[in-house]
């Protein structure tokens, strides 16, 4: 049935006003929560008061563009990509468990107010915390502004008549244009959603720092819930079951739709379809959604936040139930999807598209297709202010406050951390006006960067006496090397005909560069801590043992 | 002894490092400094907070956790899910059957797994209080 899709209409743009107003409110409603502490403390971590609602629903996405991408996967590839996404049945245990209790304890014992800050404090170590801190700052800042590409772009969605759904729709590289014609090129639409994006999401997280960040989190958190249990209910009544869905979508691709290694298109060369699943990477997947997700600059902040291990210990099971509900059903979803609408263009588009086509027949429909349709605008927000906290931090305690400025008084701090937000999120504005080629190579090479270089230096402070800051920092060094030498390396070796197309790294053995670079880092950061002196007794007994009850 | 320690630990026996087996039972391990060390987490002194040993234990346990996971989930669906045809498709439930034992029970046996691991096996220890630190780019610069 590939009925002309209808357009947005005005329910995704009223939602999308509601979400705004919501975060905004919720923004003063967090700046009035935090006046009773101290600045930095209360505006970077919420002065350590996270609740089990707050610290399970936030850790939901990783990044908008993840919650995106699963989506067009589905629709692609198929049945296998549930065993692609399957290891999210232990990111709730695997992301509270492994390193919630130290880490909190830990920041306390420290008194840390951000990640850097932490390892700084507790290997003693002012060479270790510029080394995070630099880290953070160049994985998180590709990240963050590949995000407002995202969010401009769901924005020029809900404009009516705009005619367009697609999230990742191409822009043309700057290098093509000439510069008179530039103002001609650019899409006006684009360019009003990028602005009002910005403005937005820049705006609440100033006024209400990390407690309003992660309140809004937990807002479209919820948003997202309802709109894909909807979803679901509706796809279902409408395919008549999900075996028939997945019959229609196999008459539609070929078995390989059902199976491993995913439904591939066949290259004329080779005449070979693409693996888009071997085993080898099933197995590598297991490794990055677990422990990639255990140990990113963001997650740890939250760790630091919370308020005690009962709440550690409740948003393991939160996150469970919530995983449940999000991911199976957005399987199924996007499985029927590839039924109805046999022929997408694009794939990012099956979301939306769907949302449109299962409302449309009745009244009220645009508002659940709105409601819909606002989840990943949500998820993008939240992972653009939570970064934007994490960078902000980073620049004004970390390294102005660190090197430049130690006796800065709180009006002081506050002045420039505002500064830094604004001036932080015009830059990512002006890159994001004509997106360059290369920048969402950058960002798969970050995200995979982040995920190997932290896991091991954290695992370290967290449980090992005999580890020193010369361990932890070939630890982060090694774990970040091994990625980028991996990652080069597939730009200059043939393709395996497996995984994705572009930006592909050099896969040792069939295992992603994650698998190679936090056992890397662990060696590193093992031996050189046994080849260099031990840290003072003095420091690991204040960082490990029991403290005089009374202080 | 390999690497001076400020206090005497007792490596596997004395600790719970995952549950508390005497010392005895390991006639052939060797010395506790080199298996508290070696093995890397496995140091208890004396005087370590619950909090670290609680958390050291239940790191290991969800680890051991996640190996069981991804061996049963990965074997299965290479065995059942890989390459067939589509006469051999069968369904549960709507799901493929391989994506049904291999995915979604595991899904909902480690959703269960982890309610139960949160409410009998996690334990709850106080954090402690915020120490204040003293101002450290001066001590930096001295």
């Amino acid at each position: 049935m590939p009925d002309a899709v209808p357009e947005a209409g005005w329910g995704l743009p009223t939602v999308l006003v509601i979400v705004i107003v919501a975060s905004v409110y919720l923004g003063t409603l967090a700046q009035r929560a935090m006046a009773k502490s101290g600045f930095l403390k209360g505006f970077f971590l919420g002065n350590r008061g996270l609740g089990v609602w707050a610290m399970a629903l936030t850790a939901t996405v990783q990044s908008g563009g993840t919650f995106m991408g699963v989506p067009s996967y589905i629709y692609t590839y198929g049945w296998i990509v549930a065993l692609w996404i399957g290891s999210y049945m232990l990111v709730p245990l695997t992301g509270f468990g492994i390193l919630g209790k130290r880490i909190a304890q830990l920041s306390r014992r420290t008194g840390a107010v951000t990640v850097p800050e932490l390892f700084r404090r507790r290997f003693d170590s002012p060479a270790l915390g510029i080394v995070a801190s630099t880290f953070i700052l160049i994985f998180l800042s590709f990240l963050f502004i590949a995000q407002f590409k995202a969010g401009a772009i769901v924005m020029k969605i809900a404009i009516p008549n705009s005619g367009a759904l697609a999230l990742a729709e191409e822009l043309p590289a700057a290098s093509d244009v000439a510069l008179l014609s530039l103002w001609d090129s650019l899409d006006k639409k684009y360019l009003f959603g990028l602005v009002i994006f910005a403005c937005t999401v820049v705006g609440y997280t100033l006024i209400g720092g990390f407690l309003a960040s992660v309140w809004t989190d937990l807002f479209q958190s919820v948003l997202m819930w309802f709109g894909v249990l909807i979803l679901l209910g509706l796809t279902l009544y409408h395919v008549g079951g999900l075996e028939n869905a997945t019959r229609t979508a196999i008459e539609n691709t070929g078995p390989g739709y059902a199976y491993g290694p995913g439904y591939g298109a066949v290259n004329p060369e080779t005449g070979q379809a693409r693996e888009f699943l071997p085993v080898s990477l099933a197995v590598s997947m297991f490794v990055i959604w677990i422990f990639g997700g255990v140990a990113t600059p963001a997650g740890l902040v939250r760790l630091m936040a919370s308020k005690d291990t009962a709440t550690l210990r409740r948003s393991v099971l939160v996150l469970s139930l919530y995983n449940c509900c999000i991911y199976i059903p957005l399987i199924v979803i996007c499985i029927a999807a590839r039924g109805i609408m046999p022929d997408l263009d694009k794939s990012d588009e099956v979301i939306p598209r769907m949302a449109l086509m299962m409302t449309q027949d009745f009244a009220g429909g645009s508002l659940v297709a709105g409601l819909i349709l606002a989840a990943p605008f949500g998820a993008i927000m939240a992972t653009v202010s939570t970064f934007l906290i994490v960078i902000s931090s980073g620049i004004v305690h970390d390294i102005y406050q660190q090197v430049f400025h130690p006796h800065a008084d709180e009006k002081h701090l506050k002045r420039l951390t505002r500064i830094v937000m604004i001036v932080v999120g015009m830059i990512a504005v002006l890159a994001n006006i004509k997106p360059i080629d290369y920048l969402q190579a950058l960002i798969v090479f970050c995200t995979s960067g982040a995920a190997a270089t932290f896991l091991a230096p954290a695992l370290l402070a967290a449980y090992w006496r005999r580890a020193n800051a010369a361990g932890a920092i070939a630890a982060m060094v090694t774990g970040a090397s091994v990625v980028l030498v991996l990652f080069l390396v597939g730009q200059f070796t043939p393709d395996p005909n497996f995984g994705p197309t572009s930006m592909r790294p050099y896969y040792l053995f069939g295992l992603d560069p994650v698998v190679w670079g936090i056992p890397g880092s662990l060696l590193a950061g093992v031996a050189v801590s046994l080849f260099t002196p031990p840290p003072s007794p003095e420091l690991v007994a204040r960082m490990f043992d029991r403290l005089p009850a009374t202080k | 002894m390999l690497w001076p320690v400020s206090r005497p630990c007792h490596g596997i026996g004395e600790g719970d490092l995952f549950f508390r087996i005497p010392r005895s039972a390991f006639p052939l391990l060797p010395p506790f400094h080199f298996t508290s060390y070696a093995a890397g987490m496995a140091t208890i002194a004396d005087n370590e907070d619950p909090v670290v040993r609680s958390s050291r234990r239940e790191a290991l346990w969800i680890f051991l956790i996640w190996c069981v996971t991804l061996i049963y989930c990965v074997t299965y669906c290479a065995a059942y899910g890989y390459g067939r045809s589509a006469e051999e498709l069968t369904f549960v439930l709507g799901f493929p059957s391989w994506v049904f034992w291999g995915v979604i029970v595991p899904w909902g046996v480690c959703t269960v797994l982890s309610a139960a691991f949160t409410w009998f096996v996690i334990s709850d220890d106080p954090l402690g209080a915020e120490i204040e630190y003293p101002d450290e780019p001066e001590r930096d610069h001295a």
